[in-house]
């Protein structure tokens, strides 16, 4: 299953050649809010396309807390209006799934 | 006016009308030609081992090994071993895409609207094959099967600042792609009815497909 790399940054040329663009995340966060009840799976090994020379995997902290309730207007679902239509199919899937 | 191509060594040639799901089987060294007979038509296309179909074509592995995100003549397509499972030996269309998926009734209402629904999808199609092809009975082939697809004949250009873009297609009448086969393979193709953006020109058409025998047979 294809997996989705945080932190790492690889870019496509005109021509289509990807390259690992190399950057110090030290310090660096993410911040995931999930929609839906969901299993989590990582894996904290540098990235695949990484040219560097040593083998250096580092430290992650990974932390879980409450999120805030949606409000009126909301960053992610209201970027665009694909994303607003997907979080309708989400509320539509929770609302069929409690019947 | 619709022009087949005719070949000596066809072991299999057929014509999959538009908008239609269709699978065959391709042996090791043998070469498998999509001809895309009235041009932009994109064909969602995944490849699987006939010996062991959880090993299947991986777009994932295919763009970080080649490091390259289009698939042109001479591109390997790798399996989620890691294993050669085709390669690209011929190709008159220029390159083909695998970052854009195969479209689906739930992508349609994200992208397009929820309207879209009921519209013919090539996920729809995968199902249906999947659930009804002789192929996919003889090899237990079930919905898991789908993976990560390429869509040949499709445009999908990627921009230096990450954008994807469902672009006009740059293939035209009579254009093809041949691949040979690494190993032994089901093939599971939609002939893409995607009616809502220009990967069909608006107009889904029809495809010819031949299996052509292996070199020395």
């Amino acid at each position: 299953m294809p997996s989705v790399n945080l932190f790492s940054k690889v870019a496509a040329d005109e021509s289509g050649a990807l390259s690992y663009v190399s950057s110090d995340n030290t310090d660096q966060s993410i911040e995931l809010r999930f929609e839906m009840d969901c299993l989590l799976f990582l894996s904290a090994a540098p990235h695949g396309l990484d040219t560097s020379p040593s083998y250096q995997p580092a430290d992650i902290q990974l932390s879980l807390f409450k999120a805030n309730s949606l409000t009126d207007s909301d960053i992610c679902r209201d970027a665009c209006s694909q994303n607003q239509r997907a979080f309708q199919n989400t509320a539509r899937y929770y609302a069929l799934s409690n019947i | 006016m619709t022009v087949l191509q005719s070949f000596e060594k066809a072991v299999l040639n057929e014509v999959c009308p538009a908008g239609e799901a269709w699978m065959c089987e391709v042996k090791k060294g043998q070469y498998f030609r999509i001809i895309d007979l009235e041009g932009n038509q994109a064909v969602d296309t995944l490849f699987m081992s006939a010996e062991n179909p959880t090993e299947r074509y991986s777009a994932m592995d295919t763009l970080a090994i080649n490091q390259h995100i289009y698939l042109e003549k001479g591109t390997k397509l790798y399996s989620n071993f890691g294993r050669p499972i085709a390669v690209i030996h011929d190709d008159n269309c220029g390159r083909h895409d695998t970052i854009g998926g195969a479209c689906s009734c739930e992508s349609n209402t994200v992208r397009y609207a929820h309207e879209t629904y009921p519209m013919h999808s090539c996920r729809n199609n995968f199902m249906y094959a999947l659930a009804k092809h002789p192929i996919a009975k003889k090899h237990g082939l079930n919905v898991r099967h789908i993976g990560p697809n390429i869509n040949f004949f499709m445009n999908v250009p990627v921009t230096p600042d990450g954008q994807l873009k469902f672009d006009d297609g740059i293939s035209g009448p009579g254009k093809y792609v041949e691949v040979r086969a690494e190993m032994d393979l089901i093939v599971l193709i939609s002939n893409c009815p995607q009616l809502n953006n220009p990967c069909n020109a608006y107009n889904p058409t029809k495809i010819q497909l031949v299996v052509l025998e292996a070199e020395g047979v």
